[in-house]
């Protein structure tokens, strides 16, 4: 199925990456999301700093647990995070603690400011279109586990089985033929889920699932 | 004569000299946190025989040689707590005993004056072989990283299935070591072990509730343990499905046990103090019920993969589980035994 491109801010980023099996799916979001409102959405940051910080805010620092949005956002506002050479994530879940980043840290820091929004669509949308991409939170299901292809195409099925709560990043907006409007969403799973590690969304689908989003100033 | 505090105590210290001496702690541990009691009276040299026993759940005999008897009409906790009871006997250099109800499970009970005092003995040395306060020290300690809590009837029914002895005989000595108070125990005691299966179980019904329900998790991984044909396995295990993977049960049904239940039983995507939305990205936790219906060694495997992923993904928990058939005539090992006598000969 072919989509009419509206706009892709994915074209600006580096490839997406791959969080392993770890619960780091927020730091991921938002480290991509942080990267791409400096300015320099090639440069990666650091999700493993960042996901370090937010886990100690909220005393959370086994395995299997996530992290909330007001933990990370208050991490990125007030401890911010490195460039990821300078701290590479770990893809193995590291036991029994999460690595420890030096203090003080001996390399630049990137600190920023972003705000919670309603969990709109439209307010997604309106983001993209002010070309800034949106750390949308979702309750994802069997049916973006499966999306292939390309594009790759994640819809409303009935009988769909919620599977946990992700973040991912929009970055795009399209329409198909029948004039049904899709977003791009950027994952955390490597390349090889989706296409590239990207799917679309139909605003149906992303309506139904929606939980909350975040936005970079 | 010695009273009934004495005789405890003379039954729980011999205990405590055949731990020492034998050095169970490293050498006779079964399944993470069963003393293999079996073992113990193979090395005393004395031969352990199951069969029908009317009216008796032991015997101690000793002529022309040391050897006990033990019924195949009771459950395996109290098999074991009957051996160990009958080793009592032997260590303590009693005569020879024919122990019914009224002999085996006593120790812990309520003092009666028409127990011989041997008899005493012999069962304060059985519930402290099975249970020394180091072994339920460590169990409980293991319990905690399942998320059971004493007292919790289901915390004290897992230490039981693990430790080897049966519920009522694993909450008597938990009040003992002061692990939990008598109110505590009382409570517990109004507990049928039936009731406590089926809370674990749900709505899933295991085809023979004489059989144990082993409560498993990722903190059990590596673990080998020993089961009997019927015993129900409850593994929780988290998947890491906001990393994309599933979990695959597939290589249970290869191993020879059948899946009843396979479903998600909790997340940690529920509000926190600060934030209405919850953790995200948080592993949900997962249940999977199977049966342990063919006998044999098998490994316990739930693995988890990504379904576009061309590879086997990764082992969530392994266990190596030995599945039993109810003991019957010569222990294993003394078969064994004579199996290599026999041959050298």
């Amino acid at each position: 199925m072919l989509l009419d491109l509206e706009l892709d801010l994915s074209e600006d980023l580096m490839a997406a990456r791959d969080q392993g099996c770890r619960p780091t799916c927020l730091a991921f979001a938002a480290s991509d999301a942080h990267a791409h409102a400096r300015g320099y959405p090639k440069v990666a940051l650091s999700p493993e700093y960042a996901f370090f910080h937010a886990a100690q805010r909220m005393g959370v620092l086994s395995s299997g647990q996530g992290v909330t949005m007001t933990a990370m956002l208050g991490t990125l506002e007030m401890e911010g995070q490195p460039e990821e050479q300078h701290f590479p994530y770990a893809s193995h879940p590291p036991a029994p603690s999460l690595p420890l980043p030096p203090s003080p840290f001996p390399h630049p820091i990137y600190k920023r400011v972003a705000d919670p929004q309603s969990p709109k669509v439209d307010q997604v949308i309106d983001s993209l279109r002010a070309s800034q991409t949106v750390i949308v939170i979702l309750d994802i299901t069997q049916q973006f586990d499966r999306a292939t292809g390309n594009p790759a195409l994640v819809d409303v099925v009935p009988g769909d089985r919620i599977r946990g709560r992700h973040a991912v990043v929009a970055v795009g907006l399209a329409c198909n033929r029948q004039g049904v409007a899709y977003i791009k969403i950027r994952n955390s799973w490597g390349l090889g889920w989706g296409h590239e590690g990207y799917a679309w969304l139909s605003l149906s689908y992303l309506k139904q699932q929606i939980v909350t989003t975040a936005r970079f100033q | 004569m010695a009273d009934f505090r004495t005789d405890i105590l003379i039954g729980h210290k011999e205990a405590e000299r055949v731990h020492r001496q034998f050095d169970t702690r490293s050498r006779y541990l079964q399944s993470g946190a069963r003393i293999d009691v079996y073992r113990l009276a193979h090395d005393f040299g004395i031969p352990v025989v199951f069969r029908p026993l009317e009216g008796l759940l032991g015997v101690y005999v000793k002529d022309p040689a040391p050897g006990i008897l033990l019924t195949t009409q009771r459950p395996e906790s109290v098999q074991r707590l009957t051996c160990a009871h009958e080793l009592g006997h032997h260590w303590l250099k009693h005569k020879v005993s024919y122990d019914d109800e009224g002999d085996v499970g006593i120790a812990l009970g309520k003092a009666t004056g028409r127990v011989p005092p041997s008899e005493r003995q012999a069962d304060a040395f059985a519930f402290n072989l099975l249970m020394p306060r180091w072994l339920l020290v460590e169990s409980i300690k293991h319990l905690r990283q399942l998320d059971l809590h004493l007292p919790d009837p289901v915390a004290v029914y897992q230490l039981a299935v693990r430790v080897g002895t049966s519920y009522m005989a694993c909450a008597l000595m938990l009040a003992k070591y002061n692990f939990i108070t008598s109110a505590n125990l009382a409570t517990l005691l109004t507990k049928q072990p039936k009731d406590i299966k089926a809370r674990i179980l749900a709505d899933v019904s295991m085809p023979d509730w004489h059989r144990d329900v082993w409560l498993l998790s990722q903190a059990d991984d590596g673990m080998a343990i020993e089961t009997r044909q019927g015993d129900v396995l409850v593994a929780h295990v988290r998947e890491a499905s906001t990393a994309g993977y599933a979990l695959e049960t597939n290589g249970l049904t290869a191993a020879g046990f059948t899946v009843l239940a396979n479903r998600e039983i909790a997340t940690d995507a529920s509000p926190v103090a600060d934030d209405p939305v919850g953790a995200i990205g948080a592993f949900p936790l997962c249940e999977t019920v199977a049966l342990a219906n063919q006998t044999g060694q098998a490994p316990f495997e739930i693995r988890q993969k990504r379904p576009w992923e061309d590879n086997n993904g990764m082992s969530v928990v392994r266990l190596d589980v030995k599945v039993k058939l109810p003991s019957k005539g010569l222990s294993e090992l003394d078969r064994a035994a004579r199996m290599r006598a026999a041959c050298a000969a």
